[in-house]
């Protein structure tokens, strides 16, 4: 077996390298555009790493959006750094999710994905209800962000853990039980996984990487309001693209996040609302044609290639 | 007989209104390959699912390794050294052969656990597929695979649920070879539940037969063969036996 | 506050949450239906109930029918939405992984949901009209919400009945059960498939029309009425007829008695509440009772 790194050194240097020079030297328009696909990215491996690897499909990982945006907005109303909160809401997430996660993570199937919808809802509702502390729905408002750079780069550095934390976890352990729940949770049981911790941690991981983005979001909109913090449609965003790339992979999110993410960047200024009409028409073909995702199948057409080749220069494969 | 490694004492299962296991006891003892028969339905895999933890007893003990263990839950089980594998099989259908194997143990590195998960493929007979995603396999290799990864849990318990059902007599052959090399070489105790006549006889030194949730009667192959009650409650009357015992074969 | 004009506001209050309760077990009636005969929780059930609502609403409006009439026209146009959606979209992933019919449900849901806020917007809509009051002891009782609850509860014992008694209903019972086995027996499984959503779908579309007598809607309501339904029928126990109608009156009470005492908005986070805690400790149904 080759135990090689997924990532090729020099190309991945490179991207990172571009990607950190964007909000210097390009104009403002490609600085906006490439932030929101970094918070896409980030977005679509938070719901992948619950849902892709686990396989409890969530309509409502964006509850922990809000969360971490509320956080962000209510701390920084109150004089903290705006980085400090959003890591403060990280945390925060990631304890909720830890609580909640016991309770949600007993429901199976759609009996999960549905709770979470309401989920979603019941944050929202609670955000509106708590008038004290969030303002209701008249909403918090922040003083604007002066530079667009120090988000960008905040949004970078998530996004580049979410893809290298993905990667790492895909060849761990680890990352191969969550597999395991995924594919028969009781055969992973009978094998000796505490299914409840592992589904736990990815539960709970997945909602402070999605609240991290909501905390740099809201300090970018230098707004929130229960609208804003759990839009149903960001919830949608982020199951289209990890499944358009391939739920349970490392690099279908940013496949995902990227191809998408500019339709509907550039849609959204001319026909706002149509983008999610277009979304739920990809979805639906991604759905019937290529479940596994763009990723997966574009991977074993090549593989298959590549077998051929193997098989006429008359070499086996490799076996361990 | 040897120290007994599991003791099940007056076990009793319900399940709505059915009384599927009626005070059963038996034990098995260490190191041994036991056979556990009987007709379909008659509380076979209720009772690997009670020794398991996948259900809880209503009411009676399970005791393995000398300590109680009744109700604990199946991961628990797991960890303690108690392996199963299920009539319908399971095997993490998208992930490759070796990666099932890589799931589990816990207390090793990944080096040691690559090894051992390859010395085990090599005892199967899978070590050719390695790489293949475990769904694309045949039937036959997809129980394989179950089979072997088992063994992954270094158990001292292992319990088969007819892993030896529709798959060709050479697989048998190499599973039964398995069996006998990992009791032989590191005291594995198998418990097995099977219809292939030919393979328990062969196989097991203590056989069980099961009817009705109830223990019927233990001993060895040979005389729980000859066994008249057996014989009635298994196949209904003496001179049926021929028959399916040929067609078996 | 004196005490009889206490327990007569609650004893209103309850009735009126049982009336609105015929509305809801005439959808959750649908719901069962399409999970019963298909094993797919259909997620995209409340956006079915709005296209119906909406379907009602311009009938209605623009052919100046009455809203009853209206009712049985969105019945018949969403009977061939539903009949389409599974002929050319969910017969396709029967068999699947639940996660592939939980993921395409859920597009269809969001193309609805946001098709319908393209085309009629945001904006809330109701055909909700004057009414008789009846005086009933200390309880006032408006002609329509009466009608309405008639109307629902009549439409699912004629689903029970078509169920039970007919030819067809038997055909669907079995393809419930045993889908190889009805299909062996000669039963076009796929063509019962197709009517038992496309019948979903129409109890959807007609509880939508009756309830936009009662309220007003917009296009989002399937957001939180895909959780009522939802939470009725694992009240009654998934599967269970009888059951979801205990359930429906069950989140009718309760959704009103948490709108006069508190706040609107706290009567979905009581539904959903309901809903988490009976899958927690009754997941087989309160009722106990098993799916039929």
């Amino acid at each position: 077996m080759k135990a090689s790194s997924p990532f090729r050194f020099w190309p991945g240097a490179v991207a990172v390298a571009i990607l950190v020079a964007v909000p210097f030297v390009a104009s403002g328009y490609i600085t906006a555009l490439t932030l929101s696909l970094l918070m896409y990215v980030a977005l679509a491996y938070g719901w992948n790493l619950i849902s892709g690897y686990t396989g409890y499909v969530s309509f409502g990982q964006v509850a922990f959006f809000g969360v971490g945006g509320y956080t962000c907005a209510i701390l920084a109303k109150a004089g903290m750094n705006w980085l400090v909160g959003s890591l403060i809401g990280g945390v925060i997430a990631g304890l909720l999710a830890v609580v909640l996660g016991l309770v949600m993570l007993r429901l199976k199937g759609a009996y999960f994905a549905i709770g979470m919808l309401g989920l979603a809802q019941l944050f929202a509702a609670v955000a509106g209800a708590l008038k004290r502390v969030t303002n209701g729905s008249t909403g918090i408002f922040l003083p604007p962000s002066l530079s667009l750079v120090p988000v960008y780069l905040a949004l970078l550095s998530l996004a580049l853990t979410a893809v290298v934390g993905t990667a790492i976890l895909h060849r761990s352990t680890f990352g191969l039980r969550l597999m395991a729940i995924r594919e028969d949770e009781e055969a992973a049981e009978s094998l000796g996984i505490h299914t409840t911790v592992y589904k736990i941690i990815a539960f709970s991981i997945s909602a402070v990487v999605i609240a991290l983005a909501g905390g740099v979001m809201t300090w970018y909109i230098s707004f929130i309001d229960p609208q804003s913090a759990f839009p149903a449609a960001l919830n949608l965003t982020m199951v289209i693209m990890a499944v358009f790339g391939g739920p349970g992979t490392v690099w279908g999110p940013l496949v995902g996040a990227s191809t998408l993410g500019i339709i509907a960047e550039l849609l959204w200024a001319n026909y706002p609302g149509l983008y999610l009409v277009i979304y739920g028409v990809i979805l639906l073909l991604i759905v019937l044609y290529i479940p596994q995702g763009v990723v997966p199948s574009l991977s074993k057409l090549l593989r298959r290639r590549g077998a051929a080749e193997t098989v006429r220069k008359g070499r086996r494969g490799a076996v361990a | 007989m040897p120290e007994p490694l599991l003791v099940v004492r007056d076990v009793e299962k319900h399940f709505g209104g059915v009384h599927a296991i009626q005070g059963c006891s038996f034990e098995v003892g260490a190191k041994t390959i036991t056979g556990l028969v009987g007709p379909n339905g008659c509380g076979k895999t209720t009772m690997f699912n009670l020794i398991t933890g996948t259900f809880r007893p209503d009411s009676g003990a399970v005791i393995y390794a000398g300590r109680d263990v009744t109700g604990l839950r199946p991961h628990v089980m797991a960890q303690l050294g108690v392996a199963r594998t299920y009539q319908l099989t399971r095997v993490f259908k998208s992930m490759s052969v070796l990666q099932n194997l890589l799931t589990v143990p816990f207390d090793q590195s990944s080096g040691e656990r690559k090894q051992w998960a390859v010395e085990v493929l090599a005892a199967v007979g899978l070590a050719e597929e390695a790489d293949a995603t475990a769904g694309d396999l045949s039937f036959g290799d997809q129980k394989l695979l179950e089979f072997a990864r088992v063994f992954m849990l270094h158990p001292k318990l292992v319990l088969l649920d007819e892993i030896f059902a529709g798959i060709s007599p050479a697989l048998q052959e190499r599973q039964m070879r398995v069996i006998r090399d990992f009791r032989a070489r590191l005291g594995v105790t198998f418990l097995v539940v099977d219809h292939t006549m030919r393979v328990i006889m062969n196989l097991c030194q203590e056989v069980l037969v099961m009817n009705h949730g109830q223990i019927l009667a233990q001993g060895a192959p040979a005389e729980i063969s000859r066994n008249d009650r057996v014989i009635e409650a298994y196949l209904g009357n003496r001179s049926a036996m021929k028959g399916v015992d040929h067609h078996r074969d | 506050m004196n005490s009889p004009g206490w327990s007569a506001a609650l004893l209103q209050v309850i009735v009126n949450g049982l009336l609105v309760g015929g509305v809801y077990a005439l959808s959750a009636a649908g719901l069962n239906l399409v999970f019963g005969v298909l094993k797919v929780a259909n997620i995209a059930h409340g956006d079915f109930m709005m296209l119906g609502a909406m379907t009602a609403y311009a009938v209605s409006l623009k052919l100046g029918l009455s809203p009853y009439i209206a009712m049985l026209v969105a019945a018949a146009v969403l009977a061939g939405v539903g009949a389409l959606t599974q002929r050319f979209l969910v017969e396709r992933v029967i068999g699947s992984p639940m996660f592939v019919s939980l993921l395409l449900l859920y597009a269809v849901s969001m193309v609805l949901r946001n098709g319908a806020l393209q085309v009629w917007g945001p904006t809330y809509v109701s055909l909700a009209h004057d009414s008789t009051v009846w005086t009933v002891g200390p309880l006032s009782l408006s002609e329509v919400r009466v009608v309405v609850f008639a109307l629902g509860l009549g439409l699912t014992l004629a689903l029970l009945w078509l169920l039970q008694k007919t030819a067809f209903g038997q055909s669907l019972r079995a393809t419930a059960q045993h889908m190889d086995l009805a299909e062996a027996c000669g039963i076009n499984v796929r063509r019962v498939r197709m009517q038992a959503f496309a019948l979903g779908t129409a109890l959807a579309a007609m509880s939508g029309a009756l309830l936009i007598m009662l309220f007003s809607v917009n296009p989002s309501m399937g957001e939180v009425f895909v959780l009522k339904g939802f939470a009725i029928v694992v009240i009654g126990g998934l599967g269970s007829f009888f059951g979801a109608f205990t359930g429906a009156m069950i989140i009718g009470v309760a959704e009103t008695l948490t709108s006069f005492y508190a706040t609107t908005q706290l009567a979905d986070v009581t539904v959903f509440l309901i809903f988490l805690i009976v899958l927690i400790f009754r997941p087989s149904g309160v009722l106990g009772g098993r799916a039929t």
